[in-house]
């Protein structure tokens, strides 16, 4: 009962913190525009490039360039989500040596809650509308040979698919509680490592399959999925093992934060 | 002359320092650079693997293609972006403005300072992937090689010039990130960093045809693999060339306009 | 039953010892040498409900560490700290909705927005009922004058307002714990004066408990009726303020004009009993004395042992004075003596 009443405050003090943000971001109005745009711009020269590459192959490892543009979509959208709703992990390092977190430790709330939505991030909205548009479009390009259980996996991975991106993002930022410098440097870094998740892992060597899937599972975000959908290979079902991947990386990194948080506590900052 | 080229010098001694210093925005932007190229160099190859010759080009000649790209979109790189921007929110500005040196001329020695520590290790780094990936296709002969280094400076002038411009946006908004991921994509797409602008199709490849964003990159990969030369090369470069004066031209405007909002609106 | 109850609380931080250049980094790598620094030993602490207690000592002497264990975000070397009857590290979430906290340097205000959005955002991090929430939001806005900037964002407002601001936040939740730390640092008197009224007030209508740190002697003397004085990471006071003051009734001090050289009078008197030369100059001297155990005439009359007293006069007791003979050790507070 109590874990019902918790969820349902922590679930409504989210979205309290998120439109409190927005708001104040809108307010500045030109850079909420540019940012919205150069959001989605980004990403788009990213679809320009896959174009334009395929108007000289056909495809490429027998992926076509719509099943690619799809896994391009999945990486958007969860890339979008987490500057919009969750970019405070980003500023953990700040929030460390400029002090702010003893006034998150002060209330209660979960720190974990405060830190995500300390900030938004308006470039997240246009990642987002980007991925969505893509993501509609490779789904009515592609052929897909829908089953009920497909369906029903749509929500699943996509739900999973930014709670992945969320946790790596979240405890890589983490690492601000042993780098005492003020920067993003690893987390920066592991983000970058999920270029690689926007082609077949199966494209770039063992080494980097097993990283994007075993250690830094980008793969369940975008390839995996695809590989299902797209049947691709027999092992494709094994997708449904994304939601258990998810839930495995949020538990490692609220354990990695709260390690980190009692060391922070023990050494007095 | 030589006391104004003394002065200069001594921004670009020390924005060399000061990348140094600036170690671990360096390794990341390394990092991003490594993983960049290491995507892209994955692609071609599976693009190769099933297509062999892609109207005339070879993975040869893609590969070192694709190290000079890399090369170059290193090369005057975001420090310098940030760098105007900082002290803008600083307010360092005023003390650059207070300076006897003309902002525009400090502003690229101190990106060629940047550019020359840089690009000391992107060139071993590059080098290092050219050895890995087995790309052979090189220069001929020394008429290439000086032609493609002449390439090389076109390339620098044009983006510190697009960096400039796009860097004195920040009078005007607090987002400069937003600003910085535009340009990079627009250059990057464009400049053909990504896809050689010859694979281009027809319609888009007229459009690069006469932008600046050519000289970033197609153009010194393309006289580097010899595919560049002779009269297309002189068109190209005519072109490139004016594009710098107009930038540079436009950079001067903008700071104008910015001066006057700064004096009006006090900063 | 104690509202604040820490038992034998301690505090030892590990500092590391590395050597300058390369060979150091290389050594603290490989064998890191550690010096451990307690902050805060063997502390124990009891407060009642609401009682208004002066956390006072001298900077480095494990006050800040105190109030942060205290307030559950440092985690105790050794002791145990229950509030309401909960550990406040342990049980963070649950006891940080009966407390409330004022940084004089911090501010609780989202920087961005109005005073009032900061207000109702906090209402909803505690959960405050809407009609509670309003009562106390009127009560509070006119203790301490807020409506003014309540419209304003925080980055424009001054230190005063900003600081009568956090105060509201602190007591917006009706929590029955409020730590103060530093609350009147840089304002001026009139807002210090009016701060203190609202302390006073709110402590004695709501019994809200408050703990408060200060520098600031007036706001010790003027809100809190109980002082705890730390010093080198023990408590080395703690009763009532009056009580040390009435203590330090005993301690005069006189000042001389003499006929003779005050330095000459210093030596010749410095060893005498109960007093001792806190000043003297080629005609004058300070003495400071026990006055339960020698009178003025019995000073006056051994100065003019030695000369003539021209003038005199005697000071009142000084607060802070009597602290600082506190910090040095001289004031000794285990039992009636109060030997200068």
């Amino acid at each position: 009962m109590h874990f019902i009443t918790q969820t349902r405050r922590s679930l409504f003090l989210f979205f309290r913190f998120l439109a409190q943000n927005t708001k104040i971001k809108l307010e500045y109005k030109a850079d909420s525009i540019i940012l919205f745009f150069s959001g989605a711009a980004l990403q788009g020269i990213g679809f320009l490039f896959l174009s334009v590459l395929f108007t000289r192959i056909p495809s490429i490892q027998g992926w076509t360039k719509w099943e690619i543009i799809f896994m391009l979509s999945l990486i958007f959208f969860s890339e979008g989500l987490v500057s919009f709703a969750f970019e405070g992990a980003w500023q953990m390092a700040f929030l460390l040596n400029m002090g702010d977190m003893d006034r998150i430790l002060l209330r209660p709330v979960s720190p974990i809650l405060q830190i995500l939505t300390f900030t938004m991030g308006i470039h997240g909205i246009g990642n987002m509308v980007m991925g969505t548009v893509l993501f509609i479009l490779s789904l009515s390009n592609t052929i897909i040979v829908w089953s009920a259980a497909k369906i029903l996996f749509v929500p699943v991975f996509i739900v999973s698919a930014c709670a992945i991106r969320t946790a790596i993002s979240f405890a890589a930022n983490c690492s601000a509680f042993w780098i005492k410098a003020m920067s993003n440097a690893i987390p920066l870094m592991i983000f970058q490592l999920a270029d690689f998740a926007k082609y077949p892992a199966s494209m770039f060597g063992r080494a980097i399959e097993t990283l994007m899937i075993f250690i830094i599972p980008y793969a369940f975000i975008s390839y995996i999925p695809a590989v299902y959908l797209f049947d691709k290979f027999a092992w494709g079902p094994l997708a449904w093992l994304s939601p258990l991947v998810a839930l495995w990386l949020a538990c490692i990194a609220r354990k990695i934060f709260y390690f980190g948080l009692s060391r922070y506590e023990s050494t007095g900052n | 002359m030589r006391a104004a080229l003394k002065k200069y010098w001594r921004h670009t001694a020390l924005a060399m320092q000061e990348t140094l210093a600036y170690r671990v925005t360096y390794i990341v932007n390394v990092f991003s650079m490594v993983v960049t190229y290491t995507v892209i160099f994955f692609v071609w190859s599976a693009v190769y693997a099933g297509n062999p010759d892609l109207d005339g080009y070879q993975w040869q000649e893609m590969k070192s293609y694709l190290i000079v790209s890399l090369f170059l979109s290193s090369l005057v790189s975001m420090s310098s972006e940030f760098r105007i921007s900082r002290q803008i929110r600083t307010g360092n500005i005023a003390v650059e403005l207070l300076r006897p040196a003309d902002y525009q001329k400090a502003s690229l020695s101190i990106t060629l300072g940047y550019s020359i520590s840089e690009g000391v290790l992107i060139a071993i780094a590059c080098l290092g992937f050219a050895f890995i990936t087995g790309a052979t296709v090189i220069p001929q002969n020394a008429l290439t090689w000086l032609l493609f280094i002449v390439s090389v400076l076109f390339s620098m002038a044009t983006k510190f010039l697009m960096v400039y411009v796009f860097g004195l946006v920040s009078f005007w908004t607090t987002s400069l990130m937003g600003i910085s991921w535009l340009r990079r994509g627009l250059t990057d797409f464009f400049s053909g960093a990504l896809i050689p602008l010859a694979l281009f199709p027809s319609t888009l490849r007229t459009i690069t045809d006469w932008l600046p964003f050519k000289a970033i990159v197609w153009i010194p990969a393309s006289v580097f693999t010899g595919r560049l030369y002779g009269r297309a090369l002189t068109r190209d470069f005519a072109v490139a060339f004016i594009w710098i004066v107009v930038l540079w031209f436009l950079g001067r405007l903008v700071w104008k306009a910015a001066m006057r909002k700064v004096t009006i609106q006090g900063g | 039953m104690a509202i604040i109850e820490a038992k034998g609380l301690s505090k030892t931080y590990q500092n590391a010892v590395k050597e300058a250049g390369l060979a150091g980094a290389l050594k603290h790598f490989i064998k890191p040498v550690f010096t451990e620094i307690k902050a805060v030993s063997d502390v124990h602490l009891s407060i009642n409900p609401g009682e208004t207690v002066a956390y006072v000592g001298p900077n480095g002497a494990g006050k800040s560490t105190t109030i942060k264990m205290l307030t559950g975000f440092l985690k105790p070397s050794g002791g145990q700290i229950k509030i309401n009857g909960m550990d406040p590290y342990h049980q963070r979430l649950e006891n940080t909705k009966h407390m409330g906290v004022v940084f004089g340097q911090r501010t609780q205000l989202w920087w961005d927005i109005p005073v009032s959005e900061s207000f109702t955002l906090l209402r909803d991090i505690y959960a405050i009922p809407p009609k509670r929430y309003k009562e106390n939001l009127a009560w509070l806005s006119e203790m301490l004058g807020l409506t003014p900037f309540m419209g304003s964002s925080a980055r424009k407002l001054s230190l005063g307002q900003r600081m009568r601001a956090d105060l509201a936040l602190a007591f917006l939740h009706d929590p029955s714990v409020v730590f103060l730390d530093e609350p009147t640092i840089g304002l001026d008197v009139a807002v210090r004066e009016r701060i203190r009224e609202f302390l006073k007030k709110i402590n004695r209508e709501r019994g809200t408990t408050i703990l408060l740190t200060s520098h600031d002697l007036d706001d010790i003397r003027d809100v809190c009726d109980r002082l705890v004085v730390i010093d080198r990471g023990t408590i080395i006071y703690d009763g009532k303020l009056q009580a040390l003051l009435d203590q330090c009734v005993r301690c005069r001090t006189m000042h001389l004009r003499l006929t003779s050289d005050g330095e000459e009078f210093a030596k010749k008197i410095g060893k005498h009993a109960n007093l001792e030369v806190i000043a003297s100059g080629p005609s004058e001297a300070s003495i400071e004395f026990d006055r339960f155990a020698l009178s003025a005439k019995d000073i006056i009359n051994l100065a003019n042992t030695t000369g003539e007293v021209i003038d005199f006069r005697i000071d009142e007791p000084d607060i802070e004075r009597v602290i600082k003979n506190v910090y040095e050790g001289k004031l000794d507070i285990s039992g009636n003596r109060g030997h200068v």
